[in-house]
């Protein structure tokens, strides 16, 4: 059954990919190997798994000040999750998916504060649809 | 919410003031979206963290080299933030010579922005800028927030990497968070009813960031007498374990002469203690081992200064060191040090200056054992050695946390 969320658009565009669904918190310096695209971190629910061409949806991150950095060199690399759902965006997250529109011309659709728990409706391994600039989250 | 911006801001979004000040502009345009604010405000100075090799890695020297060669200067005096490696002994110490390559590059994109090469988490004790009460800043890397926000009373949000060089590049920040009067009121009372020695500050300030996470503190029990260092090491901790970025300790910090001020005259709406019992529990879970042989050991986090340096000094004369011990600095210290014999009386233990270094990027990045211990002075390192950095290398890193003292012991006697 199709699903279709709403909720803030943090802009970036629209594109469909693969979901990676995590119930936990996230931060990009020291979870995520931005020259593979893996989630490293051995406590994290998606470890080992690649967030290459992949649609992230977790929770929030922590905020550390690195993580724009961490974040930027796997657009860099081009190992980067395609496009963010998450339950709320935090600043320095916000600043790597920036920058990569910026200094690197990706351009990474983004969205939070969706009305229905993306964390819960939406599972691994769907295929998802997200548009950055309307904030609608579509399960296909 | 759109960002208002003022006739000069509106000019470099444009593209006006070069393509440096347009990337920037933009940037910030983003962060002030994204954070709520209404409008950018200019700074007095700024502090770079893009500088650390280990973390900015190509992207981060890439977009540095590029605004060099788009003729980009800082606007307003900008320090660096610790670099990844001594740029002088970096051989000696095992750099990788691919990385001291990237280092040396960022190091020089860096400086021909203008940025002052202070390398030093603690700038305004290595020739960088002091602010002053109530200045408009830009400070990035988790440690000088809490010092520069809370011990001098200037202002600044903890600023990300990318964002603290547009700020650098443009003068400006978000207007928003720790900038505004209403949100650094305390919100969160937290008594010591202990006496502290100079290093249980690391283990109040691990403590203290678990415990506010993102609020802000205003701590009573703290004796008038405590050093500046004893409150950096402090302040470094709870950035780490939390997001400390501010606290007041009315009679010790800048901003609030009493409680009932630091409060804003409001109801107290959360308080807690903290006594023996919290100070021995948290001081058990400083250290990932309990004790026995360690790999190497590491003095300085934030980096010492001359205080620091003439301390360690006094303690360390005339002993000799059996395991591998850096003293973390920066250059000004330590040229001082060494006109002072100070260096000297340190090197001769056997303990070396690794001077405008990190101490988190030598113990990735220097060849040591697979799974190996680490013993620190700082509650910082404590938290993230075995926690970011086992995960950014294969094998395990342990940590043995202990004071000065017991760092110098362990290292003379070579096991913890």
């Amino acid at each position: 059954m199709a699903k279709t969320l709403k909720g803030r658009a943090l802009g970036g565009g629209t594109v469909e990919g693969e979901a990676i669904v995590s119930k936990m918190m996230f931060n990009w310096a020291g979870a995520f190997n931005p020259v593979t695209g893996e989630i490293i971190d051995p406590r994290h629910d998606c470890t080992g798994m690649k967030l290459k061409d992949k649609i992230f949806i977790y929770s929030y991150s922590r905020g550390s000040t690195t993580n724009p950095a961490i974040f930027m060199e796997g657009v860099r690399n081009k190992v980067n999750p395609v496009a963010l759902v998450m339950l709320e965006m935090e600043p320095m997250t916000m600043m790597g998916v920036a920058s990569g529109a910026i200094f690197y011309n990706v351009k990474i659709p983004a969205v939070d504060h969706t009305d229905l728990n993306p964390i819960e409706v939406i599972k691994t391994g769907d295929k998802v649809r997200v548009n950055g600039d309307t904030g609608v989250v579509e399960v296909l | 919410m759109a960002v208002q911006l003022t006739k000069e801001e509106e000019e470099m979004l444009a593209g006006k003031h070069g393509e440096a000040k347009y990337s920037s502009m933009q940037l910030l345009v983003k962060a002030a979206e994204a954070y709520n604010a209404e409008r950018l405000i200019p700074i007095a100075s700024c502090h770079l963290v893009l500088s650390f090799q280990k973390t900015a890695l190509k992207a981060g020297l890439e977009t540095a080299e590029r605004f060099v060669k788009l003729g980009a200067k800082c606007a307003v005096p900008t320090s660096i933030d610790t670099s990844s490696m001594d740029f002088e002994r970096w051989k000696e110490f095992r750099f990788p010579e691919d990385f001291m390559e990237d280092q040396f590059r960022m190091k020089k994109a860096l400086e021909a922005l203008g940025a002052i090469p202070t390398w030093s988490c603690v700038p305004y004790e290595g020739g960088g800028v002091v602010p002053r009460f109530g200045q408009h800043i830009a400070w990035t890397e988790s440690s000088t927030a809490p010092y520069v926000n809370s011990l001098i009373g200037a202002r600044t949000n903890r600023v990300g990497a990318y964002e603290d060089l547009a700020s650098a590049i443009t003068g400006r920040t978000p207007y928003y968070g720790l900038h505004l009067d209403e949100n650094r009121l305390g919100n969160i009372l937290i008594e010591v009813t202990t006496d502290l020695t100079p290093g249980d500050y690391n283990v109040f300030g691990s403590w203290v960031g678990e415990v506010v996470e993102n609020k802000i503190p205003v701590i009573t029990g703290i004796p008038e007498d405590v050093r500046p260092l004893d409150l950096r090491y402090f302040g470094a901790s709870g950035a780490a374990t939390g997001s400390l970025a501010l606290y007041h300790m009315p009679g010790i910090t800048a901003e609030f002469r009493t409680v009932e001020e630091a409060f804003g005259g409001k109801k107290i709406p959360q308080r807690v203690q903290f006594g023996s019992k919290e100070l021995k529990e948290r001081t058990g879970k400083m250290s990932s081992v309990r004790g026995g042989k360690m790999d190497l050991v590491v003095i300085g986090c934030p980096h010492l200064e001359m205080e620091g340096l003439i301390d360690l000094a006094n303690r360390i004369k005339g002993r000799k060191v059996k395991v591998e011990t850096y003293v973390l600095t920066n250059k000004v210290c330590k040229d001082m040090a060494t006109e002072m014999g100070v260096a000297k009386i340190i090197e001769d233990s056997g303990m070396k200056l690794n001077t405008g270094c990190c101490a988190w990027s030598p113990v990735e990045l220097c060849g040591f054992p697979e799974h190996f211990t680490v013993m620190a002075n700082a509650g910082k390192q404590a938290w993230y050695i075995p926690s970011l950095l086992t995960q950014m290398r294969p094998g395990k890193v342990d940590v043995i946390y202990g004071d000065v003292d017991a760092c110098i012991e362990a290292a003379c006697r070579g096991e913890a």
